[in-house]
């Protein structure tokens, strides 16, 4: 019994050495980080697609729907931002497979979090705003539903791209269009100097696998003779 | 310049060679086999685990990406922590017990992760999940080691070196399997979110495949009875072990050398800390994740066969500082900008060229696991002065339970930083200068990683002075390799 009590005791000091060790590295970091940023519940909830707790996250009262990340990001953009390797689909295409399960299930959330006061236009440090997230991650109802609020598409980044110069970059074809129609303006350049046509025709080069979306861009922005 | 040959048999046909060993464990008995069988089921678990475990963290517990490193590191500080104790009540409780033990905790801690997000949120949920870790960590502790001593009681002296490879090599298998088939297979089946949490279900499962097999395992077979008496004498104080042997020439140096060696071994953790949040993050979310994790233990266990039997004949600190320095030249494929990586031929656009460097990193580093590793522990037992290996062996994890924690923490900080949830489409746009690229968080850790070689070159006279001649044969026996 004696070895067993020598044992456990020697165990504990461990544990007791090993969380001073972690207290002391979490003192340090801090000091040196400043303190972190958490993430805000309600973002998890979005990234789970949780609809029922999203809702639970937005009453009024929670004041999450407006908050921003270290890096200036509200849920909103959060709920706008995807990065699956899912093929964009072309004109008058559907997005296919996981991407559109993902772009109708975002589209309910940014429905809900608009209909309890987040902000459409609010940027992150970059410059970017929601519906720019949602043209660089082709979520195609997301963005339609951003531009219904009255989200401008008009926003350039830190880097002069707009909405529309990034969804012609990735070939997002559906969201050029909706862009357009809501009067993005298409000889915007950025300051590589390069406009939304110069992007798509740059991305096609790059990606021909999605030559579909792309032509499709190229088509639109390219200036009848 | 080989320092002298060790192993003599012709290498015409290595793969034959290398099997041909394994034809003298047909005497082994069952509880060698169940012990194989355990762990093999463990390793299932725990390998598709941690591939997976610091983007579960963030993704479905709702830690940002500095405490996600945080908690991954307090988790293998604790592994560390409670195995220098748990060591030591195991060989007074025995194989089946420390295994019975074990592998419930580790089930309940398995389940636990696989359910708390279904039914928790919030606060609630991490700190429910912090205390599961340290659950996992005991569970884990408990069962680490006495897989050595069951290996170890299971085989006679003559197949016991064949034994731990055949566990060696048992161990990479599974962390094929696991990362090629469960991590890709079970988000493929069912999706990324719940993909992830039905890993820990299947590491519940495994749980008790294992205990099903330490169910048949028998606890008074001893391989050489001679070992039977030393046995039961052999159990130590955790701590007694550092007071025997702290004052010593011989354990400082050794130290010193393990010291020196931390750079490098923080790439080897960042396998698993880092990597499964840089692969997703720069690449896509859907990446093949297991795949690309699976490549490490494929190439070590081909390795194993063809490269190992023709490297052993080379010094041990030679092969030491050669596999140092293939690991950390790995980082530099991450470390190139982006707009070299382009203007190769056959690279059109970013997502080629970060799997390019993804690639070639994940190939390079693991030819340097591959020579490192071994002659790593190798070094250490023949470091050791005879009668003391085992104590020596025990402490040798003593400078990374210093460097796991700090390193889960800079790691975490420098995933915030420099390869955050969101980065492509900034990285796509130009709004990522290099100073804020992950290229710039891989320059750090290859600064640091390139420290160990050139360090141990530096020292090398003295850390090799008066120092026993490399023992193959105590290595082996006292370790897989």
């Amino acid at each position: 019994m004696s070895k067993y009590r020598l044992i456990l005791i020697d165990t504990l000091i461990l544990c007791v050495v090993s969380t001073v060790l972690a207290i002391a590295v979490d003192f340090a970091v801090t000091k040196l980080k400043g303190e972190v940023k958490k993430d805000d519940p309600i973002v998890i909830a979005i990234i789970q697609a949780n609809t029922q707790e999203v809702e639970k996250l937005v009453q009024p009262g929670a004041g999450v729907t407006n908050e921003t990340d270290a890096l200036g990001r509200s849920a909103m953009m959060r709920a706008a931002f995807v990065n699956f390797s899912a093929p964009r689909g072309g004109p008058g295409h559907a997005p296919a497979g996981v991407l559109s399960d993902v772009d109708a299930k975002r589209a309910g959330l940014v429905g809900l979090l608009l209909a309890h006061g987040a902000r459409p236009d609010s940027r992150d440090h970059d410059g970017w705003t929601a519906l720019m997230w949602s043209a660089w991650s082709g979520l195609t109802e997301v963005a339609g539903k951003l531009l219904e609020s009255g989200a401008s598409p008009h926003f350039a980044d830190s880097q002069g791209n707009t909405a529309l110069l990034i969804a012609a970059q990735r070939g997002n074809a559906a969201i050029v269009t909706a862009l357009l129609a809501k009067g993005a303006d298409a000889a915007v350049a950025n300051k590589a100097g390069k406009t939304a046509l110069a992007a798509a025709r740059t991305g096609l080069a790059q990606y021909p696998e999605q030559a579909a979306g792309y032509a499709a861009v190229i088509a639109q922005l390219t200036p009848a003779k | 310049m080989p320092s002298g040959r060790r192993n003599s048999k012709p290498m015409s046909n290595p793969v034959s060679n290398y099997f041909a060993e394994f034809k003298v464990l047909k005497s082994a008995s069952r509880d060698f086999w169940l012990t194989n069988a355990i762990q093999f089921f463990d390793g299932l678990a725990y390998f598709s685990m941690v591939t997976v475990l610091s983007i579960y963290l963030s993704t479905h517990c709702g830690f940002n990406d500095v405490d996600a490193g945080k908690w991954f590191g307090i988790y293998m500080l604790f592994v560390t922590a409670f195995m220098f104790g748990v060591g030591s009540i195991c060989d007074v409780i025995g194989i089946r017990q420390s295994y019975f033990i074990g592998f419930g905790l580790l089930a309940m801690s398995r389940l636990g992760l696989g359910l708390a997000p279904v039914w928790l949120h919030g606060e609630s949920l991490q700190w429910v999940v912090k205390g599961i870790l340290l659950v996992m960590a005991l569970g884990t502790a408990f069962v680490t080691p006495v897989t050595m001593t069951s290996l170890r009681r299971y085989t006679t002296k003559a197949v016991r070196s064949t034994g731990f490879n055949v566990y060696y090599l048992m161990m990479n298998v599974g962390a094929i399997i696991a990362n090629a088939l469960i991590v890709d297979g079970f988000a493929n089946i069912w999706g990324d979110v719940t993909g992830k949490l039905a890993i820990f279900d299947f590491g519940f499962l495994m749980s008790l495949c294992a205990i099903g097999c330490t169910i048949l395992l028998r606890e008074d077979n001893y391989a050489e009875a001679s070992e039977r008496a030393s046995g039961a004498n052999d159990t130590k104080r955790p701590l007694g072990i550092l007071l025997e042997v702290w004052q010593e020439r011989a354990f400082q140096k050794l130290l010193l050398f393990l010291a020196l060696t931390i750079g490098v071994r923080l790439v080897f953790t960042n396998q698993m800390l880092v990597m499964p949040k840089y692969y997703t993050r720069v690449i896509y979310t859907d990446f093949e994740l297991g795949l690309a994790s699976s490549v490490n233990p494929l190439i070590i266990v081909l390795g194993l066969i063809a490269i190992i039997p023709i490297i052993n004949r080379y010094a041990t600190v030679r092969l030491i500082i050669l596999g140092m320095a293939i690991s950390a030249f790995s980082l530099v494929f991450l470390v190139l900008p982006l707009e070299w990586v382009l203007r190769l031929p056959g690279i059109h656009n970013v997502t080629q060229a970060y799997l390019f460097i993804i690639v070639a990193q994940i190939v390079v580093f693991a030819f340097g696991e591959l020579i490192f590793m071994p002659r790593f522990t190798e070094y250490i037992a023949s470091a050791s002065p005879p009668d003391k290996v085992s104590s020596y062996m025990a402490l040798a994890a003593m400078p990374m339970f210093i460097a796991k924690p700090i390193n889960g923490f800079v790691s975490g900080i420098l995933i915030s930083k420099y390869c955050y949830d969101g980065i492509r489409p900034k990285i796509d746009t130009g709004n990522i200068t290099f100073g804020n690229s992950p290229e710039f968080m891989w320059l750090i850790y290859l600064i640091l990683a390139a420290l160990s070689p050139l360090a141990v070159i530096a020292l090398r006279n003295f850390l090799t002075h008066q120092s026993p001649a490399p023992a193959a044969a105590t290595a082996k026996e006292g370790r897989p390799s």
